[in-house]
Parts: C-alpha cells; sequence; structure tokens
C-alpha cells in the first residue's frame, strides 16, 4: 500500500536531512509503528505520505502511484483515502465537536446524511455524548479522540497517527490505542508515529525506527529499542 | 438534491456567514465600491445627457451660403437640391435676412433704417448628415455666385472637443475609481482568507478540491459587488430623477434623457461592472493567497 524507495528528504532552508535513503513497504490491512527519537523524521516521513511534500530524492509511492507525479487535482482524491490525525490535532476552536466532523466529511465531497455519519464516527470513539461540545470544552484526551474520530468519518482505507497518544496519561492512552487495533481489524491500515516507548511496547505490532532520518530497524514483532 | 446544488449552497452559506460575521469590513468595502461606482454612474449620465445635446445640436445644424449679386439665385437652388446630402434647400433674400435679424435684435431696427441693407442675399440648406458638412462645403465654395459658406461647425466642434475631453477624463476615471473598488475586493477578500486560514488548513488536509476551497470566497465577492451595485442604483436613480426634475425648468433647451430603456441599460451596465469587480478581485485575492502550499 505505501512504499518508499531510497527516499531521502533535505529541508534546503534549514539544511536539515529530516530522512536519508528510507526505504520500506506498508502492506494492506498491517498496523506499523514508525519511532524515534524527537527530530528523527517520524512527521516528515507522514508528511510525504500525505504529500505536503515530496522528497527530494527517491519516490514514494500509494497504492503502486508515484506520489511525486500526482497532478494537482489527483491530490484531494489521495488525501480523500488517508485519515490524518494530527500532532496538535487541529480541531477548529469555533466549531463543535460533531461539526468539526461534518466540516472535514463536506470538504472531501460527502453529501447526505453527515451528521448521522459524524454521530457513528463520534460513538465509535466513545464520545457521542459530548457532539454538541467545542473542543476547549473537551479534555485533552476527548481532542485527541475526537481528532481520530475526524480521521475515520470519511472511512478512509488508510490510517496515519502523528503522536496520537502525546501528553496522555497511560490509561487513556491505551484505551486509545485500543480503539486503532480496533479500526485496524475492520481492514484500516494503520500507521503510528510516536516516541511512546510504553504505547509500543504495550500492543506489539510491526515497528519501524528512525535514527537521525536514517531506518535503522523493522521488526515485524516490534517492541521499542532505539 | 442533486450534488452541484448542495456544494454550492454550502459554499453560498459559508460566503454569507463570511459577510456578516466580518460585517465592519463588508460595509467598508461596500462603501468603498458604492462611492466609485456612484461618481462613475454620475459621470456616465452627464456624458449621456451632453451627446444628447450634440445630436440635437448637430440635426439642427444648416449650411448658409452667401451669393454675390449677380448670382444666379434658382440655377443654385436647383444645383444644390439636386445634391443627396441636401434634405431642404431654401433662398433667403437680403430682405427677409434683415427681417430676421431685427426680429432677433430689435434694437438693430432703427440702424436699419439709416443704412442700405448690408446682407447678402443667402441659401440655407439641412443636411442629412451633419458629418457630410464639411463635403458640401467645398463643393459650394466653388460654385459660380457663392461668395462664402458658413456651417455653424464651428459650435459642434467646440462641442466635439469638450465631449472628448469629457471622454479622456471618462476613461482616466474609470481606471482609477474601477481600481480603487477592485482594491477594496481584493483586500476584503484576502482578510476573509486570512481570517480561514486554519479551516483552509484542514480543508486542504483531508482533501478538499481547489474549487471547493475557492468557491465561498468568490461568492463573498460576487455578494459584495452585487451589495455595492444594489445600494448604488439605489442612490442613484432616484439622485437623477431629483437632478433633472430640478434642472428642467432652469434648462428647458436642454433635452435631458428620460429614455426608460436607455437609463435601464446603464444601470444593467453598471450591475454588472460591480458583480464583475467583485468577482475579479475575488479572483485575484484567491490566486494570490490560496496557492497551494503542500
Ligand atoms: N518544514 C520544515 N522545514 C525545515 N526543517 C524541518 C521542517 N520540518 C521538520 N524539519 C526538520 O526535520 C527534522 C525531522 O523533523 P520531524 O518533524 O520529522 O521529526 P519527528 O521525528 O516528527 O520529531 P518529534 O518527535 O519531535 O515530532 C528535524 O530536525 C526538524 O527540525
Ligand atoms: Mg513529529
Amino acid at each position: 500500500m505505501i512504499e518508499f524507495k531510497h527516499v531521502t528528504k533535505t529541508y534546503a532552508r534549514t539544511h536539515t536531512h529530516a530522512l536519508r535513503n528510507v526505504d520500506f513497504a506498508i502492506g494492506k490491512g498491517e498496523f506499523v509503528y514508525i519511532t524515534g527519537h524527537s527530530g528523527a523524521g517520524k512527521s516528515t516521513l507522514l508528511a510525504l505520505v500525505l504529500r505536503r511534500t515530496v522528497p527530494t530524492e527517491g519516490v514514494v509511492s500509494i497504492a503502486g502511484q508515484d506520489l511525486s507525479r500526482l497532478r494537482d487535482g489527483q491530490l484531494p482524491l489521495l488525501r480523500r483515502r488517508i485519515g490524518m490525525v494530527f500532532q496538535d490535532h487541529r480541531l477548529l476552536p469555533k466549531l463543535s465537536a460533531a461539526d468539526n466532523l461534518t466540516f472535514a466529511l463536506r470538504a472531501t465531497g460527502a453529501h447526505g446524511q453527515l451528521e448521522q455519519k459524524a454521530l457513528n464516527a463520534l460513538r465509535l470513539v466513545g464520545l457521542a455524548h459530548k457532539r454538541k461540545a467545542f473542543p476547549i470544552e473537551l479534555s485533552l484526551g476527548e481532542q485527541q479522540r475526537v481528532a481520530i474520530a475526524r480521521a475515520l468519518v470519511t472511512n478512509p482505507p488508510l490510517l496515519l497517527c502523528d503522536e496520537p497518544t502525546g501528553n496522555l496519561d497511560p490509561d487513556t492512552s491505551w484505551e486509545i490505542l485500543e480503539l486503532l487495533n480496533d479500526v485496524n481489524i475492520k481492514g484500516t491500515t494503520v500507521v503510528i508515529a510516536t516516541h511512546s516507548r510504553d504505547l509500543v511496547d504495550a500492543m506489539k505490532h510491526r515497528t519501524l525506527v528512525l535514527r537521525n532520518g536514517e531506518l535503522v530497524r523493522d521488526d515485524d514483532r516490534g517492541g521499542y529499542s532505539l | 438534491m442533486p450534488r452541484g446544488w448542495d456544494a454550492l449552497s454550502y459554499a453560498l452559506s459559508q460566503a454569507l456567514r463570511a459577510v456578516r460575521g466580518n460585517w465592519i469590513a463588508s460595509v467598508a468595502t461596500i462603501t468603498t465600491m458604492t462611492l466609485s461606482l456612484t461618481i462613475l454612474a454620475g459621470f456616465s449620465l452627464v456624458s449621456l445627457n451632453l451627446n444628447q445635446v450634440l445630436a440635437a445640436l448637430q440635426s439642427e445644424l444648416e449650411v448658409t451660403a452667401y451669393l454675390s449679386e449677380r448670382a444666379d439665385r434658382s440655377r443654385l437652388l436647383d444645383t444644390v437640391r439636386g445634391w443627396p446630402e441636401v434634405v431642404r434647400a431654401e433662398f433667403i433674400g437680403k430682405d427677409r435676412a434683415l427681417a430676421e435679424l431685427v426680429a432677433d435684435l430689435p434694437s438693430l431696427s432703427v440702424a436699419a433704417g439709416l443704412v442700405d441693407n448690408p446682407l447678402p442675399d443667402t441659401l440655407r440648406m439641412r443636411l442629412a448628415d451633419p458629418a457630410q458638412t464639411s463635403v458640401v462645403r467645398v463643393r459650394l465654395e466653388q460654385l459660380p455666385g457663392v461668395d462664402g459658406v458658413e456651417d455653424g461647425s464651428d459650435a459642434v466642434n467646440t462641442f466635439l472637443a469638450v465631449s472628448e475631453a469629457l471622454r479622456v477624463v471618462g476613461v482616466i476615471l474609470i481606471v482609477v475609481l474601477l481600481s480603487s473598488a477592485l482594491f477594496a475586493i481584493v483586500n476584503s477578500i484576502r482578510a476573509a482568507i486570512t481570517a480561514r486560514e486554519d479551516e483552509i488548513e484542514v480543508q486542504r488536509l483531508v482533501g478538499a478540491t481547489r474549487n471547493f476551497i475557492r468557491a465561498p470566497f468568490l461568492i463573498e465577492g460576487f455578494l459584495l459587488g452585487l451589495m455595492s451595485a444594489t445600494v448604488t442604483l439605489g442612490l442613484v436613480i432616484p439622485g437623477y430623477q431629483l437632478v433633472i426634475a430640478r434642472l428642467t425648468p432652469q434648462l428647458p433647451f436642454v433635452p435631458f434623457v428620460r429614455d426608460a430603456a436607455l437609463l435601464g441599460q446603464v444601470a444593467g451596465l453598471l450591475g454588472l461592472l460591480a458583480v464583475l469587480v467583485g468577482l475579479v478581485g475575488s479572483a485575484i485575492s484567491v490566486s494570490q493567497h490560496l496557492r497551494e502550499r503542500n
């Protein structure tokens, strides 16, 4: 599903080699952790998948499609197949939880029964009762779950999560991890970038380890070690 | 409901929300645009009336040939009547010319009795098209027995010069006023884009198309143009009626434009212009500030 071939990403302005010659493939239905120290290149890797940026060298492809060659008109179609949970969750503060979801649904061109779809997604993360709450009225963990619901509301085949349990206590982290695992069991490919050792150790899955932009380990039955 | 309609009504509701939500900026933009459009409308109406006066003046234009003592009046009259440009020609003897002059200027009546009639015999002609005046004049001057020709074109030429000058001023005005209206829209939409940057970013990341993101801003520009046009016409139409009602008693000889169809066209054009400025302004803003940054 996702394929990186000798991918190097250099940020010219800051002369940062965020990724160096990274090579891997993730199949349909997999659950994969991307781990590494802060600054190792995890967010950059996800940005390449979402095509918020293109590699300096090498090829990133999804479903066989080279993302560097994607025409502008095709970019929205790519992104509609990807649910993304951001490190800073990016909920819109002026919209309620449910409205944040319908807002995203509308933007993807969805039509009909949007409120129902939003409610279903909120139910999935256990927050149906908070549908009218604004982000500021939610705890961090709840905000994170709304962000996950927003990523899932369009039923994407691929879910990317950047630090989905950042700042959360272990119990809440575990709940979120179980939630993501359920999503994965239902067929969605899940990729989680995290530097949380506890998370990776709590539920064993394939783990890619980045160190200073290099892929130093690709371990089928994971566990955290740098 | 069809999908396209759904998306459009969503974009419309977003645009309306933006106009209302930032109503102070909206009012400022509409004010600026209304000001520009009102001046433009006033100017168009003045030009329109001036043209009408000019047309009236030209249609009343006569060519007068002064004849020498020995001229063969009836042959000359037959000659000019044979010309296709000439609609009407009439001979006016010097006695009648003097009588007309005295009738126009009664103070001359005493002098007229004291001296010999100094006026020549004349031929007066009305032309089908005032533009042919100079052609006819040249031909007249070559006829035997014609001492001189007067065609009243001096007045027309002065008028033409004025209206030409007005046209130049008009073009400059249009450019200046439309640019100011355009900048008002561009600025307003840029502010709207900036205010919604977070939303736009989320829309992009979840896969909104370029048109989906742009539509509300284009509609907002369109709405601002439409509202400015409405306010402008609401001011200009009664204003114009008031002005000609006031001026008609004082300038009874001026044929003010009252043709509803013509005035309707001017109003329609103005409205179209306002909407176009709104659309173009927002399109400029959108292409400047909504570039895909990836
Ligand atoms: N837009 C950018 N422009 C320039 N440099 C960048 C940019 N984004 C990231 N970097 C640099 O690239 C390197 C990798 O950053 P990245 O955000 O991918 O790390 P990360 O593994 O996600 O870290 P963290 O765990 O702190 O989120 C860092 O050195 C960072 O400074
Ligand atoms: Mg990161």
